[in-house]
């Protein structure tokens, strides 16, 4: 571990990755406090510029960008009420109300410090469980991989949107529908082209991460900005005031940190939890954990209250790398974005990469730190100035975004067919959206797709034809069976619901 | 009675996914292969198979809701004005003017008229805005491509 720590240090310290750490902080600051632009859509407009760059600083940027777009997500949560991820939502619960009474600079130090503090914690947790992870994963055959690459979709379809099961386990499948677009890579024949010359290489991740998030969300945010304007919300507050917090502020939050980082990092290890449940959750123990003085405070103003879902989403990120540098599953809709990325770069995302390439894995570990410390010290004391972008005119951003993001994709494929393709996914992306479909099963599924394949008919190859490597390999099995478990519980408990309340109308009807 | 978003959302899936079965079909296999475990078919057609159904249960279970709580398509109706979703789909048309354009026209001139013409279809009328955030935007765009990093940017085959 010693050795990958040096090595990581080596390749993330280096004065280039320094400056990728920084430009990232700042780009995703940036692009996070826009409201309706996520941690996503920040990455995904970063991807072009990491294709002219090694691997490792390509990841490092991004590391960076998602850390930057997180905090940036905060401070819109804390200065205009108006949460730029939805890991940030539980962050305004308490950083607007502080905000209105004046104290937006101590809000903002708070989530700084609250983020530096889980991010730093989860990085430390992240270093030992990484490395002792991908070592057991050494051992995994195809059947191993087919079995967790079911896992990972049916998991982030269960968890990534409660309440709506079904419609996450179809935006997955659309994802893996999509995947199959193109030439099938074992045979050669073609697929779902319709005689498209330009589809036979298949779709791009870019492409599809750039329309579905990119493109949907900054067109989307012109309905919503418009409706905010009507509605008069959101005035933009960029007046923060002192950023310094006291002793006994910092006493009184220490035991929060400590908690939720633990806590978080371990939702954000989970497929499909991620930093909006992590937040959540870290919100709700802390509120349970509150004295009954304490709790009046909560949604008025807690420094807990604000310092809980800070750290948490923080060291929910940190938690979602391990699965990806890991296993090479990603946990959520970042990550996957993040090893559509690693696989453009030719790199075999999974236990291989900590073997075959030690720097890309030990550095984003690194990068971690960096990026961490980057925003605290960097970052916070220039929210001044940067919050001034909060002001900006919406209708120039948006027009800039949908413009990067059309070249970025084109200047990968240099086919002006690809802009039509991004329009048309857009306009799905949209009517998606609108019917309350999330979007991070389908990237998952896309990006999975043509890994399921493969391992599938690697497995069924390997044992003439038969499914008994479903149950051969004890690791399969027991894979699988968790698998089972984590599909069947939403789907008992939609049937419960709905049996509970056929039975309660019956009761009234009588 | 109103169909509510969860119902039309799984009634589209149900239809993409039963077109999408039938050209799973229609993916040419090799001579022979038909009598291959796995073929270029297989995973279409599984997908396929499972759209069909998570969508069927999807409209049952929608349907069985529905007929408890209200539905929400009239929230919708209030949430979306008609400015901001002509504003939307011009913005759309104009990503399929500028596909179309890049190349025609070579990048300078048509980046420039997209910018101009979405900063005046979200209402900017302000030529120095107008002017600031396209061209010299555009120029050192095109500049730091071109000329530092070495990228070909297309001149423009109506001039070529």
């Amino acid at each position: 571990m010693l050795d990958g720590l040096i090595i990581g240090f080596q390749t993330a310290m280096s004065m280039q990755n320094i400056m990728f750490v920084i430009f990232g902080c700042f780009v995703g600051t940036f692009i996070g406090m826009l409201p309706g632009l996520g941690p996503i859509t920040a990455i995904a407009l970063m991807i072009p510029i990491t294709y002219g760059i090694d691997p490792s600083s390509g990841m490092i940027l991004m590391a960076g960008v998602y850390y930057g777009a997180i905090f940036g997500g905060s401070t819109s949560s804390i200065l205009i009420n108006a949460p730029g991820v939805a890991g940030t939502v539980a962050t305004s619960f308490d950083g607007y109300p502080m905000a209105c009474k004046g104290q937006a600079g101590k809000a903002l130090a708070i989530a700084a410090y609250a983020s530096f503090s889980g991010g730093t914690i989860a990085a430390v947790f992240l270093l030992v469980a990484a490395p002792m992870l991908s070592k057991v994963s050494l051992s995994f055959q195809s059947p191993d991989y087919f079995a967790l690459l079911l896992l990972g979709l049916t998991a982030v379809a269960a968890f990534s949107n409660k309440g709506s099961f079904l419609k996450s386990i179809m935006m997955t499948l659309f994802g893996l529908m999509l995947s199959t677009i193109g030439t099938d890579q074992a045979s050669g024949v073609e697929r779902f082209t319709f005689g498209q010359i330009d589809l036979l290489d298949g779709i791009s991740f870019l492409l599809i991460a750039m329309s579905m998030f990119a493109l949907s969300e900054a067109l989307l945010s012109i309905i919503s900005n418009n409706r905010d304007k009507k509605l008069g919300i959101a005035s933009v507050t960029t007046e923060v005031g002192s950023l310094k917090l006291t002793r006994a502020e910092i006493k009184e939050m220490a035991p929060t940190v400590a908690r939720s980082s633990v806590l978080g990092f371990f939702v954000g290890v989970l497929p499909g939890a991620g930093a909006t449940i992590a937040s959540f959750l870290a919100y709700g123990m802390e509120r349970n954990l509150a004295s009954a003085k304490e709790k009046l405070k909560f949604g008025k103003g807690s420094l807990r209250g604000l310092a809980a879902p800070e750290t948490a989403n923080n060291a929910a990120c940190s938690g979602s790398f391990v699965p990806l540098l890991t296993l090479g599953i990603p946990g959520s809709g970042t990550t996957a974005v993040m090893l559509g990325a690693l696989m453009s770069y030719g790199i075999e995302p999974g236990p291989r990469l900590f073997v075959d390439n030690p720097e890309v894995f030990w550095s984003v570990i690194v990068s971690m730190y960096i990026g961490n410390v980057v925003l605290l010290f960097i970052n916070l004391p220039l929210i001044p100035y940067i919050a001034k972008a909060l002001t900006l005119p919406k209708q120039l951003l948006t027009v800039l975004i949908l413009f990067f993001s059309l070249i970025g994709v084109y200047l990968v494929s240099f086919n002006a067919f690809d802009i039509f393709m991004m329009a048309g996914f857009a306009v799905i992306a949209i009517g998606l959206r609108l019917l309350n479909f999330s979007m991070s099963p389908l990237i998952l599924g896309f990006i999975l797709g043509g890994m399921l394949e493969q391992n599938l008919r690697r497995s069924l190859t390997l044992s003439d034809g038969s499914i008994s490597f479903l149950w051969d390999r004890p690791i399969t099995l027991g894979i699988l069976t968790v698998t089972a478990l984590v599909l069947l519980m939403p789907i008992i408990s939609t049937l419960r619901q709905a049996l509970s309340s056929t039975s309660q109308e019956k009761e009234a009807d009588i | 009675m109103k169909i509510s978003k969860n119902v039309i959302g799984a009634l589209i899936f149900f239809i993409f996914s039963v077109s999408y079965g039938y050209h799973a079909y229609q993916i040419p296999l090799y001579p022979g292969e038909e009598y291959d475990v796995f073929t270029s078919q297989t995973m279409p057609k599984l997908y396929a198979f499972l759209g069909i159904i998570v969508s069927i249960l999807a409209i049952i279970m929608s349907v069985l809701n529905d007929s408890r709580t209200t539905n929400d398509t009239e929230k919708s109706a209030d949430d979306f004005d008609k400015k901001s979703w002509l504003q939307v789909a011009s913005l759309i048309a104009l990503m399929v003017y500028y596909g179309a354009t890049l190349e025609q026209f070579g990048f300078i001139l048509s980046t420039i008229s997209f910018l101009i013409f979405g900063f005046l279809i979200l209402g900017e009328r302000s030529k120095k805005r107008l002017f600031l955030a396209s061209v010299p935007v555009v120029i050192v765009f095109w500049a730091i491509m071109t000329q530092l990093l070495g990228i070909y940017l297309s001149p423009g085959d109506l001039w070529g």
